[in-house]
């Protein structure tokens, strides 16, 4: 993570999927990511550089913890995955 | 002198309208004055939705109003094709977002309408599913 708190895409997907959501790209449109978890469920823009604000709405709105995003090893395992 | 009050423009209703045919496969979904809010964020540029609590990260402001009228279109969709309704997606964001989008000063303050036609797919793409029962030899 850089200092000013952008996170890349490949560690926002990673994070959203190990704390439950379903993430999937939406083939006819680059950047856009369907994202489901319980009643949440939108399609939206996942940039290659996260920031702040996304980060935070996507927190809010998919539950995940603000500081998984940051630090992914805090991040809960994929079901199946062994635990080291 | 007499004061006159500037009589303050009050905003106008945010109304969402969704209309469908007799046998679902064409739906025709109204979205009208919907505040957002577009602020910067660094490097990047952010829009949130206040009466639907839905949100983009543009590279520009240009570039933050085109990704939430195309997000929150395919969202509809996509709520129209689960659920075949869009109650899902009519939430309200929480008062904490109100109070930081409508606070900042830097907030560019738009009102957003759009008015869109779904056409589903009501048949399965093929002709059907044939069942092939395997003989016990």
């Amino acid at each position: 993570m850089a200092d000013d708190g952008i996170v890349p895409r490949a560690v926002v997907i990673e994070v959203l999927r190990r704390n439950g959501a379903e993430v999937l790209e939406q083939p006819d449109k680059a950047d856009m990511f369907l994202v489901v978890k319980g009643r949440a469920f939108e399609v939206i823009a996942i940039p290659e550089e996260c920031g702040r604000k996304l980060l935070h709405y996507l927190s809010r709105k998919f539950t995940t913890p603000i500081h998984h995003f940051y630090n992914p090893l805090m991040a809960p395992p994929l079901p199946g995955e062994p635990i080291q | 002198m007499a004061k006159t009050k500037k009589k303050k423009a009050s905003n106008p209703d945010t109304v969402a309208l969704h209309g469908h045919s007799s046998d679902g496969s064409f739906h025709v979904v109204g979205i009208g004055n919907l505040r957002v809010v577009i602020v910067p964020d660094g490097k990047f540029w952010f829009a949130q939705g206040l009466e639907i609590d839905y949100a983009v990260q543009g590279s520009s402001e240009q570039d933050a109003k085109r990704k939430f009228e195309y997000g929150l279109e395919a969202t509809v969709e996509a709520h129209l094709m689960v659920h075949g309704t869009i109650e899902g997606l009519l939430r309200v964001a929480p008062p904490e977002v109100w109070k930081e989008f409508l606070g900042d000063p830097s907030g560019k303050k738009r009102l957003y309408s759009q008015l869109t036609s779904h056409v589903l797919q009501s048949k399965l793409p093929f002709d059907g599913i044939h069942y092939l029962v395997a003989e016990v030899s």
